[in-house]
């Protein structure tokens, strides 16, 4: 019965697969298999932007403690303008240990006393955003605001 | 059944065919091995990585989080720091031959802050404390500093 039923074609296929076929079946399996390997390796060394922006946020978080710190060490007669550190633009460049990092602050000085977050009424409010960035392509790694005011 | 038996028109390969064919397969599977094997390789390492840089990220946060309101600290070490931390005697301190943070409170039992720390370092000028923390076993370097608020 089983015999019977089996098509004509399908009993002239089980004379198997000729060389050629298996050949090209072989080398159709190499391309895939070598196509998958550069978007696979690509994948596992992208694992490696979130440990970068982790070291980066750290740093920042160190820039920013050291601008809170001077702006704490200012008396009630010093200003931002005269006396803060830093009071202009700065890029630091290859950290030291750190040395595929930079890290840029960026001085905001155009806060208007008593408009918006300036609350202070008669001194000057500035933000500082400090950002770390790649030393090979620039690119941000971590960046926040810090808003001061005097 | 005999549908499933070789037919007459099956010849099968001749010697010089199946030579041909296992010839090219070595030459695929010299080329792909060392590629899947690498990529296996990469998988296994960005798992490990993944899990060392959380533990390394949580012991950072914990101690800057814990130092920044500081009122009074003390270097017992290099890698041993006590803090007077919100009412709060504070210690961290690495058992560097285990690699194992430890953090108590109030001379309470020490607990295990976070596992596979190679180094954990703490510089100080008196405002400052810097702390480095390493694992080697993933090559994590974290570094941060902090200005504790409340020194006198």
């Amino acid at each position: 019965m089983i015999r019977s039923n089996f098509p004509k074609d399908l009993k002239q296929r089980a004379a198997g697969v000729t060389l050629i076929e298996l050949i090209i079946a072989i080398t159709l399996l190499a391309f895939i298999t070598g196509a998958l390997v550069t978007p696979i390796s690509t994948m596992m060394a992208n694992m490696e932007q979130p440990r970068k922006m982790m070291q980066a946020t750290f740093l920042v978080q160190e820039k920013q403690e050291e601008i809170l710190y001077n702006r704490r060490q200012l008396t009630n007669t010093q200003t931002l303008a005269a006396n803060m550190t830093p009071n202009s633009n700065q890029t630091e460049n290859a950290l030291a240990g750190f040395t595929q990092f930079g890290r840029r602050v960026t001085i905001d000085k155009s806060y208007t006393p008593g408009v918006g977050n300036c609350q202070s009424t008669s001194a000057a409010c500035w933000n500082y955003t400090v950002e770390v960035f790649a030393m090979s392509d620039n690119s941000t790694y971590s960046s926040a605001d810090l808003f001061i005011q005097k | 059944m005999n549908a499933l038996l070789p037919t007459d028109s099956f010849e099968g390969f001749t010697l010089i065919e199946m030579v041909i064919v296992i010839t090219i397969m070595s030459l695929i599977m010299l080329t792909a091995i060392p590629a899947v094997s690498q990529i296996f390789m990469s998988y296994i390492t960005s798992t490990r990585m993944v899990k060392y840089d959380r533990d390394g990220f949580v012991a950072m946060s914990r101690i800057s989080k814990e130092l920044i309101p500081a009122s009074a600290f003390t270097l017992n070490s290099a890698n041993d720091i006590s803090i007077t931390s919100i009412g709060k005697e504070i210690r961290f301190w690495l058992d560097a031959g285990n690699e194992i943070l430890y953090r108590s409170e109030d001379g309470g039992a020490d607990q295990i802050l976070s596992r596979n720390i190679s180094d954990l370092t703490f510089t100080t000028d008196g405002n400052y404390i810097t702390i480095l923390l390493k694992i080697n076993e993933v090559g994590l370097d974290l570094r941060t500093t902090v200005y504790p608020r409340n020194l006198p």
